[in-house]
């Protein structure tokens, strides 16, 4: 009886499921995924959420769902390790304790495990591999300078400990070569071709980094300075390989021009019962003579990610004012943001999350350039509507 | 003051908090990280007024309240009269429930009376 219980509602979920895929939102997604897991069936809604996060792989709301159940799924692991932790602490259960949390896209808290493993092994190598990594992957991700500083201090402090440490020197000349600093690359490069057995990929790397001419300006540049002018520029000299994840794309690319997205947003706008919208397709690049409302969202956007990134909190992505105005939602997605004005009594939170839903539907997944000519950079479009 | 922000930081995914004052002077501060305290402020301090002048360029009054999301964290930035309440969170922490704790200790920051600077 059970199994043919089960078999029946696994088909009724199928059937749901193609029909939400047929016409896709991330809120149709994340409900079909809410109600799954509210049935017990947290491995099925997570496949769910894994394959709309395929075609929105900015959106909030997916994300979040995600990430709660993994959370969910892990307690019993993670509760297990941080009292084993208590009582005998080793390098090993700091290790793991940092996979699952990495593995939990919760970065604060894996860096944390790992701060406390250096103090207890200040001579161990792997916490400052973790955070190395994990600073190097919101580097790409966020392109902030104070993670690649953290980057860099942590995998040079791993080859200090451990000069054989052959991943370090792949992460770095990786890093280095990102960055524009093609020198220090092959010279990390070099020695793993010479400590390690031939490797195809790095050698393939460290010729490409090699024959890309260098002027004597460029050499003599501080990585601090390169690091500024890549949070500054939102680019890269040269695009890494690998330590790119599924969405990291999106972070930079503004909503391609095109296609008529200016009266869908004004719909969603007066479906939300919001008093006016601003959609801007580029905040970075606010339009002269554009609407008043679109250009305060730029001018607070601008404000925030620059002292967000500064509190090492990365990249804003979604902002509620609160005033005798009423409220206030912006959201954020990559080059792309939303918002949208409503009386004290509205549902500030909600539209929030629609101006997310919004954004995610359509920013496109596109490759970041590392030729500034082939990436678009000219003044965004910008609009404001009135509902 | 100081014990009002000490009890707000042991909620659990609150990193710091701190009031500053319009003119950028922290009254007091309070943060898991000291090391912190004088960037965060400096910060805060300069995201209230860029907002603040977006907001009266755009024909609106300043905000009693701005939430921030961003990738790794959250701030909350509460207008208490002539000084804000800054408050820095984890990513993880569910505004609408840590909320009533951040009012309520601007209210009894409030309550403390005039803030002479």
């Amino acid at each position: 009886m059970r199994f043919l219980r089960r078999v029946f509602r696994e088909r009724e979920w199928e059937r749901k499921r193609r029909d939400v895929f047929r016409s896709p939102s991330p809120q149709r997604i994340h409900s079909l995924a809410e109600h799954i897991a509210a049935t017990g069936d947290e491995s099925h809604a997570l496949a769910i959420l894994d394959e709309g996060l395929r075609i929105y792989p900015g959106s909030e709301r997916l994300q979040s769902l995600s990430r709660s159940l993994r959370r969910k799924g892990k307690r019993p692991e993670i509760e297990g390790l941080l009292e084993a932790e208590k009582k005998s602490p080793a390098p090993e259960i700091f290790g793991r304790l940092a996979e699952i949390y990495r593995s939990l896209a919760d970065d604060d808290a894996a860096l944390e495990v790992c701060r406390r493993c250096m103090e207890r092994f200040p001579e161990d190598e792997n916490p400052y591999l973790v955070t190395g990594k994990i600073r190097l992957a919101r580097f790409y991700r966020n392109l902030t300078a104070r993670d690649g500083e953290f980057a860099a201090e942590n995998l040079e402090r791993v080859l200090a400990l451990n000069p054989h440490n052959l991943k370090a020197r792949v992460l770095l000349g990786e890093f280095y070569a990102s960055v524009g600093d093609g020198e220090t690359a092959v010279r990390h490069l070099d020695a793993v071709l010479e400590a390690g057995p031939h490797d195809e990929r790095v050698a393939d790397m460290r010729d490409e980094i090699q024959a890309r001419s260098i002027d004597e300006i460029e050499r003599t540049r501080t990585l601090t300075d390169r690091l500024r002018e890549i949070s500054l520029s939102g680019r890269l000299p040269w695009v890494p390989r690998t330590g790119l994840e599924p969405g990291d794309h999106v972070q930079n690319s503004p909503i391609p021009e095109g296609g008529a997205l200016e009266p869908d947003f004004a719909a969603e706008v007066r479906s939300t019962g919001a008093t006016r919208g601003a959609l801007l397709r580029d905040w970075r690049h606010p339009a002269a003579g554009s609407d008043p409302f679109a250009r305060m969202v730029a001018e607070v956007l601008t404000a925030s990610q620059l002292s967000l990134r500064e509190m090492d909190l990365g990249d804003v992505c979604q902002a509620t004012l609160t005033g005798e105005f009423g409220h206030i939602a912006i959201a954020r997605l990559g080059g792309g943001a939303a918002a949208a004005q409503c009386s004290p009594t509205g549902s500030v939170d909600e539209i929030s999350m629609r101006l997310q839903d919004f954004l995610a539907k359509h920013s496109v997944s596109a490759s970041p350039s590392p030729d500034p000519a082939a990436s678009p950079s000219g003044p965004g479009e910008k609009d404001a509507v009135h509902g | 003051m100081d014990e009002i922000l000490n009890e707000l930081n042991e909620r659990i995914g609150i990193k710091g908090s701190l009031v500053v004052t319009e003119d950028g002077i922290t009254i007091t501060s309070a943060f898991r990280v000291p090391s912190d305290e004088e960037r965060v402020a400096a910060l805060a301090h300069a995201l209230i007024s860029a907002s603040k002048t977006a907001l009266l360029r755009c024909g609106l009054k300043g905000f009693a309240r701005c939430e921030l999301t961003a990738d790794y964290g959250k701030v909350v930035m509460l207008d208490l009269g002539v000084a804000f309440l800054v408050v820095v969170t984890d990513r993880k922490v569910d505004f609408s429930s840590a909320i009533v704790d951040i009012q309520s200790a601007a209210k009894r920051i409030r309550r403390l009376g005039t803030i002479r600077v």
